[in-house]
């Protein structure tokens, strides 16, 4: 999995690419983890070139969320391709997660 | 005309050059369809069977490289030619490495053009002649596997290779059946297996065009698979694990465990057979589904 990361002064958004599975989560966990050390605690996690994700994958999401929350930020998902979209429907996570249509929308929900 | 050699898609923004390659390949016997862009085109493949397309790669909206990569993922085997600008290799080549069968410059030469569409049209047969067995073919395909979740991606893409072969779609389809093996695999590592790396999980493969089917065994001691708490409840929802279960019997179309619970064996059907939530779970008998 390719990530890629930008940030500007309220919100960090994380381009996930390729699929999200038992070594790509761990390697997920190492780039999310340095952001919230340096305080970058508002962060999008951009799905649109995420075709796939195990429930480690899940996991490692709800992990990264709560750490995100306990550490005063929150940890939001846009671009959702339709697999993973009844991947998070039928799991219920949608009630877990704030899931945006686009990267635009999810940073704004940060800034109002 | 005499017997007709194949059915070629022509696709060209330009008419002109459409009826042109009209009338060349009518001249060697072909049927010739033609369109003036990728959408088009791909709704063309979808109604109907052709042996063989040649798409222009400069074209406004869907480019022909773009439309050769969408045709190769409805229909692997069904050879593309691509009409390149003269003197541009860059494009040829990126044509070629993406799949084409082979380019044409234009202005064309007309005998290296019928040239390459027959050579191309063989091709497409042989391969049809090839599929002629499939529907009497099923591939077995076993893995004795050391417990390390680290080979499972290798593993499901064998698999999958070998769903492919018979017709299996590789698109939201493949994903749940992959998603499911990769959960059925990660427990049997994990759960059953702690992820000791000299206890091995046994893996047995039988697909036809019709069904897939894989069994997945461990040496751990099973489990109770009616006992594993709802992770869709409300109580659960904010578990980081507890999905992998659930998954497996959303995305497969049957799946039964065996008595002790070490085994568990997935079925996926090629087409549709009860749509929706294959939920079966182990109860009292060996096989059983609820
Ligand atoms: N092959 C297995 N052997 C033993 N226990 C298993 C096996 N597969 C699943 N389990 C049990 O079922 C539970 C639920 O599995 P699952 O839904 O995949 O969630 P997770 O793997 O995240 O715990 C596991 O925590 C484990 O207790
Ligand atoms: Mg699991």
């Amino acid at each position: 999995m390719e990530i890629t990361t930008k940030s500007n002064l309220e919100v960090s958004v994380v381009h996930l690419k390729g699929e999200l599975d038992n070594e790509s989560s761990e390697y997920l966990r190492k780039n999310i983890e340095k952001l919230i050390e340096s305080e970058k605690v508002n962060i999008v996690l951009d799905f649109k070139e995420l075709s796939y994700s195990n429930s480690a994958g899940l996991r490692e999401l709800i992990a990264l969320y709560k750490l995100a929350n306990a550490s005063g930020g929150n940890l939001k998902l846009c671009a959702l391709q339709p697999q993973l979209e009844d991947l998070f429907s039928f799991t219920n996570l949608r009630k877990v997660f704030d899931i945006y249509q686009n990267e635009d929308e999810a940073v704004a929900s940060f800034t109002v | 005309m005499d017997q007709v050699l194949g059915h070629i898609l022509v696709v060209d923004d330009d008419e002109l050059i459409c009826c042109l390659l009209k009338d060349i390949l009518n001249r060697q016997n072909c049927a010739v369809t033609t369109v003036l862009n990728g959408a088009s085109a791909l709704e063309t493949l979808r109604a109907n069977a052709f042996d063989l397309v040649i798409t222009d790669v400069n074209m406004p909206g869907m480019n022909g490289i773009v439309l050769m990569e969408e045709i190769k993922r409805i229909s692997p085997d069904l050879p593309v030619i691509v009409i390149t600008g003269g003197g541009n290799e860059e494009i040829a080549v990126k044509a070629l490495k993406s799949g084409a069968f082979n380019f044409c410059r234009k202005p064309f030469e007309i005998e290296e053009l019928t040239r390459i569409v027959k050579k191309g049209l063989e091709v497409k047969k042989f391969s049809d002649k090839q599929k002629e067995v499939l529907p009497f073919l099923t591939v077995e395909m076993s893995f004795d596997m050391p417990s390390d979740v680290m080979l499972i991606r290798s593993v499901i893409h064998h698999i999958y290779q070998g769903a492919r072969q018979l017709g299996f779609p590789e698109d939201e389809f493949s994903m749940r059946v992959k998603l499911a093996i990769d959960e059925a695999l990660n427990n049997a590592i994990k759960h059953g297996n702690h992820s000791n790396i000299d206890k091995k999980v046994k893996i047995r493969t039988q697909i036809s065009p019709q069904k897939l089917m894989v069994t997945i065994r461990d040496e751990g001691p099973g489990f109770d698979v009616s006992q594993v708490p709802d992770p869709k409840d409300p109580s659960n929802l904010h578990r980081e694990g507890g999905r992998g279960v659930l998954l497996i019997s959303y995305y497969m179309d049957e799946v039964y465990y065996n008595d002790k619970g070490n085994e568990v064996m997935l079925v996926k059907y090629a087409k549709a057979k009860n749509a929706g939530d294959g939920t079966r779970q182990m109860d009292s008998g060996v096989w059983s589904t609820r």
